[in-house]
């Protein structure tokens, strides 16, 4: 075991279910959430040096879990044919609470890829702007004018402002 | 406010997500691997010369045509990923030993060999003889093989990115005005040397330095200098080429008439040192 192996170790161990998530909220599954974040974590351990010599280690790993994330939609759009016939759509328990996450979820599939990224690493993954630059890039003017485009198309979308309430009182 | 309730519907979305123990022993076996593996598979990768139009073909040097190059973007665990220079910054290098350096810093922005402004040093070629004075105010990183007059076995020994390297010490400053400080990296294993100078401060010839690092995947376009002035110049070109495959990437070859030797390379693109995916297209413009 090499001297940076109990580092990562820790670090992982902090973070594993948050990235695992975060990796859901940019588009991923469940279990391909946890492969993409294995990935994702993987790369930082074979380059470990450079993620300890980052600024900021925490937008490192995001920028490299949304790379990770990216190459493997920019493979699915190689390689993966359409199918004729959509899968069969699983129908909700009728549960409130599903009915929130799949409003959610169809909330963020309306945004751009950029966009979603964005509100992904502000609202969920919490870094600031300053970070998410860093994460992303792309210069901090970016990153607000992709925040902002993004609130303007979540705020006006019907099913997910039924859910707003709901969520902060389960949370709160 | 609708921002304030966006954290609490992703917490509450994300919350619904079950998620299993890290594969901390897998994620430590495949990067072990991944770092034995990868100078293996970039040396072994061949690459097919491409013909379009009025490009010439160039005889594959390698013979064999092999068409398992490591292509980076189509491996499921692509490492190329993991390759990503700090924000602002560029890599720049030769093979994978390279170092990042700021997006506005030019390739090659000397006078006679000597840095005119901030800029990156990578095969540079023949030099006009004449005597340039570092100016003030400039920071610049040269990357280039050892020369023979340089003692390095007094140097430090430090680790980049895991690989055993060599930093200079006390490195005296060139006593000129302005004076200029000066920082190198050493790595042995590959004979590349990154050496820093500042006419700022030593701190500024030293943090060009922390910027040092050895890619996963990615691989730096190669120098012409050593195939046009290291063997016979009429197989410059088929021995650039050969270079290129060997660092895994592809050649496509296009002859110009011109009034030096046939054989002679005289140019490429992307120019050397620029860092580039394993199996990229690189353009290599030969004299004929």
């Amino acid at each position: 075991m090499s001297r940076a192996d109990p580092e990562f170790d820790e670090f992982v161990a902090a973070r594993w279910p948050r990235l695992v998530r975060a990796a859901v909220l940019l588009g991923c599954g469940s279990h391909e959430a946890e492969d993409v974040t294995q990935t994702a974590l993987t790369r930082c351990l074979v380059s470990w040096s450079r993620v300890q010599r980052a600024d900021d280690r925490d937008a490192y790993v995001y920028r490299v879990l949304v790379n990770t994330f990216t190459d493997t939609r920019r493979r699915r759009w190689r390689g993966e044919q359409p199918t004729e016939h959509l899968p069969e759509v699983v129908t909700p328990d009728g549960t409130r609470d599903v009915i929130a996450r799949d409003a959610v979820d169809r909330a963020l599939a309306k945004l751009s890829a950029d966009q979603r990224t964005a509100v992904v690493l502000r609202y969920y993954a919490n870094l600031t702007e300053v970070q998410m630059a860093v994460a992303l890039d792309v210069a901090p003017g970016t990153v607000k004018s992709r925040l902002s485009r993004a609130l303007s198309t979540l705020a006006a979308d019907p099913d997910l402002a039924d859910h707003e309430g709901h969520a902060c009182s389960t949370t709160t | 406010m609708f921002d304030d309730n966006l954290t609490d519907l992703l917490e509450a979305r994300a919350a619904d997500v079950l998620v299993g123990p890290p594969p901390l022993a897998e994620m430590h076996r495949v990067a072990a691997r991944r770092r034995r593996s990868y100078g293996v598979a970039l040396a072994a990768a061949a690459a097919v010369v491409v013909t379009v139009g009025a490009v010439a073909v160039w005889p594959d040097g390698s013979g064999s045509g092999r068409d398992d190059a490591p292509i980076a973007s189509d491996s499921p665990t692509d490492p190329a990923a993991g390759d990503v220079p700090p924000p602002g910054f560029r890599w720049v290098g030769m093979g994978q030993a390279v170092v990042a350096v700021p997006k506005s810093w030019p390739l090659n922005a000397t006078n006679c060999g000597t840095p005119a402004t901030d800029t990156v040093v990578v095969d540079q070629g023949v030099v006009p003889l004449c005597m340039a004075l570092y100016p003030a105010g400039v920071t610049s990183v040269e990357i280039r093989a050892k020369n023979n007059m340089e003692e390095v076995s007094s140097w430090t020994p430090i680790e980049v990115d895991g690989e055993a390297a060599l930093r200079s010490t006390d490195q005296a400053p060139v006593d000129a005005e302005p004076k200029v400080y000066r920082a190198s990296i050493y790595l042995p294993e590959r004979d590349v040397m990154f050496a820093a100078s500042s006419s700022v401060s030593q701190e500024a010839a030293d943090e060009v330095l922390t910027r040092v690092a050895i890619l996963d995947a990615l691989v730096a376009v190669p120098g012409i200098s050593e195939a046009n002035y290291g063997g016979e110049q009429r197989k410059a070109g088929e021995n650039y080429v050969r270079t290129l495959e060997e660092a895994g990437l592809t050649a496509e070859v296009v002859t110009e008439r011109h009034r030096g030797g046939a054989g002679f390379v005289l140019g490429v693109s992307p120019t050397p040192g620029t860092v580039v995916e394993p199996g990229t297209v690189v353009t290599v413009t030969v004299a004929r």
